[in-house]
């Protein structure tokens, strides 16, 4: 479910499980800063743990604007926690990049980037206006790549050793996948038919 | 034991069900308990059988316990 969103205002989505909504750069940084110790959960994120002062993790959300940059806190609906966070970076031909950070252990293989993502990508589509949203998890972020898979992206290629993998400090593949607005209307039609 | 069962083997172990619930056809869209951590320790497990890492396409190519059977076939045959 989704209420109406008018640009530059806060997002607000529902899913079963689920509320999404948008994060002012000091909220995200209040509740996630203490996950940028945890390496398992900055590891899926493609990022160093145990690196990030206060200051340089807060410049990863300050340019969220609910215009361009969309930071949405994911909270479960049972108890209000914030559980992990959704990144969209949106260019000016409207192609929206997404990264998903899920912070709270206990969330993990329970399906919430299947459900938080399905509906984050309606809303870019529908009312952001979006016409291809994509990620490019690196090749040994096997959780990643399940989630991009089982929601329908085309794997576009593979970027040879694009970057540097946290743990292991070594070169690592990337993959690229996409959506395109018509391919995700078209898949959405066949579940509905279903 | 051919090599398709070896695979619902791998997809079993990792996803802690009994061999006789995982089909050849099974898929991650559709196999019930095949979720993102199952996935992972899928691929670990068949990096684990192979002896060495799976390169970026391989992974990718990993949708089904048929996918999975293939790269143990183009093990056998080529070595690598």
């Amino acid at each position: 479910m989704t209420t109406e969103w008018k640009v530059g205002r806060p997002v607000r989505l529902e899913t079963s499980r689920f509320q999404i909504s948008s994060l002012t750069p000091l909220q995200a940084l209040w509740h996630t800063y203490p996950w940028t110790f945890d390496s398992e959960v900055m590891h899926s994120f493609g990022l160093p743990a145990g690196t990030w002062t206060r200051r340089s993790w807060y410049r990863r959300f300050r340019k969220s604007n609910n215009r361009r940059k969309f930071v949405l806190g994911i909270r479960a609906k049972h108890d209000n926690e914030l559980i992990g966070l959704e990144i969209a970076n949106v260019n000016s031909a409207g192609v929206a990049a997404l990264s998903v950070l899920i912070g709270h252990r206990d969330w993990w293989g329970k399906g919430v980037v299947q459900e938080v993502r399905s509906a984050v990508i309606d809303f870019l589509f529908d009312q952001v206006g979006c016409s291809r949203v994509w990620g490019t998890p690196s090749s040994r972020n096997f959780p990643s790549i399940f989630n991009y898979q089982k929601l329908g992206f085309t794997c576009e290629g593979i970027l040879r050793q694009h970057g540097l993998d946290p743990a292991t400090k070594q070169h690592v593949d990337f993959v690229i996948f996409s959506m395109l607005r018509r391919d995700w209307k078209r898949k959405c039609g066949e579940r509905v038919a279903a | 034991m051919t090599l398709l069962d070896e695979a619902r083997m791998i997809v079993a172990s990792a996803l802690e069900r009994p061999l006789e619930d995982v089909a050849p056809d099974d898929a991650l869209e559709s196999a019930p308990g095949w979720d993102s951590l199952g996935h992972m320790r899928i691929i670990l497990g068949l990096e684990a059988r192979l002896v060495r890492m799976l390169e970026a396409h391989e992974i990718v190519g990993i949708k089904s316990v048929s996918d999975i059977a293939a790269l143990l076939q183009r093990q056998s045959t080529t070595g690598n």
